[in-house]
Formats: structure tokens, sequence, C-alpha cells
């Protein structure tokens, strides 16, 4: 009798002990995000979705590889995820970090970015069919365990996210627990649409940012995501100058030129637009057309003066050699 | 040695760059990256090219293949690039679940270990081998 005792006390001892802590951690735990969704849903948000997304088991931590196959095969692609570790895959650190998910997606001419960091943005990609990254820790704070699921799915009513990744198939998580287990990342969120479909969620800027940078290694596919830009939203001078700009790399000087013209009628102050447009003119042979926009853009000056300077001073001499 | 080389690396591309600002900008088209950091213009452009070097580095010293790196860096935007640049230790790297499984394993052995020597009483199951 004594010996039972003896034994199943500090055993009892030891599983109250670790109940506190577990009570006292978890009380410091709200989801204020999820909670305010489900007293309020967005307008326009469907109360469930679920899309199909092509799955594939994963090897050793490699669950970024994985998750980046994923969604990009959604979209049409043929990419395997042991053709992404070499450009993800860090081995020193047995993962993949965020911002090479991103560079790596763009080498597959996509429009990749990071979403708003909230649980409404992402349903919101996931009600428009585009699969969501989303970088969790499953474990602790001092105990993480850092894993990239794809978001597929999601029930209102049923209080679920439908989660997929290298290590499951596409399996329900209560939505409290993803925004605990998302929290950790500080909402780290990202899509990888085509260029010609737009995220429903981003800022116009934001796309424009995204768009630039997929411009560094693909003008091409940047150029129709900044189509797609003014298709969706004719008043940002910013997507007509990138549209601009990429036009001109691919040699289509006409479209270059149009693309800049509408950038100076909607911001006739944007001395960035002038220049440029001075430059496509120039290119097509009217120089002294060019001229003109290019005084327009020494007028405005700004942090980019030296080169407009430069370019007026290239094209009152091409002006004065025209016949 | 590598620290050497390294600053020799450092301080030519710093060079290099400099001469590029001193000589008269071509006449041509604001890139839009340029647009997105209107704010901080000619600074930031060096930062993000020191930074897309740093990263280089840093890849390379974590076991990423040279023939990758180059591709890798060239898709980082320049943000991308500083923040990597300035926390590529910190960030989060999204892996499996190995490690916590691990982590519980050794718990558990050690404490069975420390149960068996009779300084814990933790497993019901296990007798000190000195009574």
């Amino acid at each position: 009798m004594t010996s039972t005792t003896g034994r199943t006390t500090p055993a009892s001892a030891g599983v109250l002990f670790w109940a506190c802590c577990c009570a006292a951690y978890l009380s410091g735990c709200a989801t204020p995000q999820v909670d305010s969704l489900l007293r309020e849903r967005p307008s326009g948000l469907p109360a469930s979705q679920s899309i199909q997304v092509p799955f594939f088991p994963q090897r050793e931590h490699q669950c970024g590889p994985a998750a980046l196959a994923m969604v990009l095969d959604a979209a049409g692609d043929t990419v395997a995820p042991q053709d992404l570790i070499g450009s993800v895959f860090v081995p020193a650190r047995e993962g993949s970090l965020p911002p090479e998910m991103l560079a790596a997606a763009r080498r597959h001419g996509r429009l990749a970015m990071t979403l708003p960091r909230r649980v409404d943005a992402v349903l919101a990609e996931v009600a428009d069919g585009t699969p969501v990254v989303v970088l969790q820790n499953l474990g602790l704070s001092w105990l993480p365990l850092w894993h990239y699921s794809v978001v597929v799915g999601y029930d209102l009513d049923r209080r679920f996210i439908v989660l997929q990744s290298g290590g499951q198939g596409a399996t329900p998580m209560s939505l409290r627990t993803f925004e605990l287990t998302w929290a950790r990342s500080q909402y780290w969120a990202m899509v990888a649409p085509s260029p010609d479909r737009l995220p429903v969620s981003a800022q116009p800027l934001q796309m424009f940012a995204a768009a630039a940078a997929l411009e560094r290694i693909d003008p091409g596919s940047a150029r129709r995501a900044y189509r797609s830009m003014t298709l969706r939203d004719p008043g940002l001078p910013e997507a007509w100058i990138g549209l601009g700009n990429t036009a001109y790399q691919q040699g289509d000087l006409q479209e270059s030129a149009s693309a800049f013209t509408k950038a100076t009628e909607l911001d006739p102050a944007s001395a960035d637009a002038w220049n440029n447009l001075a430059t496509a003119l120039t290119a097509l042979g009217r120089a002294c057309e060019g001229a003109a926009a290019a005084r327009r853009a020494l007028q405005i000056g700004g942090a980019h003066l030296a080169q407009y300077q430069q370019t007026a001073a290239d094209i009152d001499s091409a002006c004065a050699q025209a016949p | 040695m590598k620290r050497i080389k390294q600053a020799v690396v450092t301080v030519s591309c710093a060079c290099l760059l400099g001469a590029g600002f001193l000589m008269p900008a071509q006449a041509a088209l604001i890139g839009s990256d340029q647009i997105v950091r209107s704010d901080s213009a000619a600074r930031s452009r060096i930062d993000g090219w020191l930074a897309r070097d740093e990263v280089r580095s840093a890849l390379a010293a974590q076991g990423v293949e040279p023939a990758q790196l180059q591709a890798r860096v060239a898709a980082l935007s320049d943000d991308e690039a500083r923040d990597l640049a300035a926390r590529i230790d910190q960030l989060p790297a999204g892996g499996d679940g190995g490690d916590i499984l691990g982590i519980l394993f050794a718990v558990f052995i050690i404490l069975l270990i420390t149960d068996i020597l009779g300084l814990t009483k933790v497993f019901p199951f296990t007798r000190p081998i000195h009574r």
C-alpha cells in the first residue's frame, strides 16, 4: 500500500504541475482576429470554400519546397518539390527562409507577395480560388517547430480552416489553433498567382512593389502583371510606368510611349513619368517631342534629377541633329 | 585570411559603386524598382547591392550550393535582401517536426536515467538501482 502511494504521488504532482503551467500559458493566448471574424463576418466572404490543390508528400525538412510546388502546380505549372530544393532550402538551417520562398516563386514567373497580416485576408484569397502559403510555429515559442502549410479551404460555421502540407493531405484545423500557431510567425503568409490574376487582398502599391521585384528577373511576366493592374485600377500611375518600362525592355516602344503618356495624364507632377516618356519618344525617333517631355521632368525635379538632366541633354542633341 | 578577402571584396565593391555614381548618369528610363524606393534614392541602391553580397556569403556559409547562389540572390527584392542580410540567423526556417520529437525523446531518456539512478521519481514504472 505504501509503495503504491509512493509511486503515484510524485507522478500526480507532476501532472498537476504541468496542467497548471499549461493553464497559465493558455490563459495568455487570445485569438482576437478569429474572435472578431466569427462575431462579425466580413461582407462578401462566403461561409465556406474548398479548392483543389495537387498534393506532394515531403521528404525530411522539405515542407518549404513541397508547399511551394503545391501553389505553383495549382495554377498550372508542373514543378516537383525536388526541383525547388535548390532554390529555397538552407542545409545548415534544415529549412527554408520566408524571403527565399517569395524569390523562388518569382523565378517561376509568379507575382509572389506577402499578404496583409490578417486571417480575413488569407480567407479572402482562398475564397477567390488562390491557395495561400502560411508559416506556422506548431510548437511553442521556446520549443519552436516551424512549418509551411498551404491553406486550401475553410468553414466559418464549423470554425475550421483546411491546411495541406508536405506532411499531410488536406486536414482541418480549428481557426483558434490556426491563429495561435500562425501569430508566432508574425502572421507570415504569401501567395504566388500567375501575373494575369492579382491577389484580391493586396494594396495597389504593394502589388506594384511585387511586380517591380519580378521585373528584375522576368520583365515579360512583370509586364503581364502591370497590364493586369492597369485593367483592375486604371487610375494608378505607377502601374502605367511599370507597363511602359517593361514594354520598353521588350522592344515594344509604341506601347511603352502610350503607357508613359497615360501616366503623365494621371499624374502630371510625376517627373519620372515625363523622363521615361521622353526616353521612349526619342527611341521612337520623335526626339523633338521628347525634348518637351524631358523639360517637364527637369522643371519638376526630385530625387532622380541627375538622370533627368542627362536625358534632357542627350535628347536636345538628338533633336538638333534631326532632319 | 577569409576576413581579409571579405574586406577586400567589400571595399572594392564600394569603390566600383562609388565610381558608378560619380560618372554622369546615362539617358535612360527611371526603373520601376527606383520608383518603389524613391524616398531614399541612391543610398538604398548601394544598400541593396551590398545586402545581396552579404546574403550570398551567408547562404554559402550555411551550405547552399555555390551554383545556386547567384540566381537565388538575384530574385530577391532590395527590401527582402536587406531583411535577410540583417537577420538571416533570427528568421525562422520552416522545416518539419523532427526536432520537437528529438527534444522530447531526449528529455524522456534523461528523466528515465535520473529515475534509475534514484535522483528523480518521475515514471511509475522505474525502480532505482540502489535501494
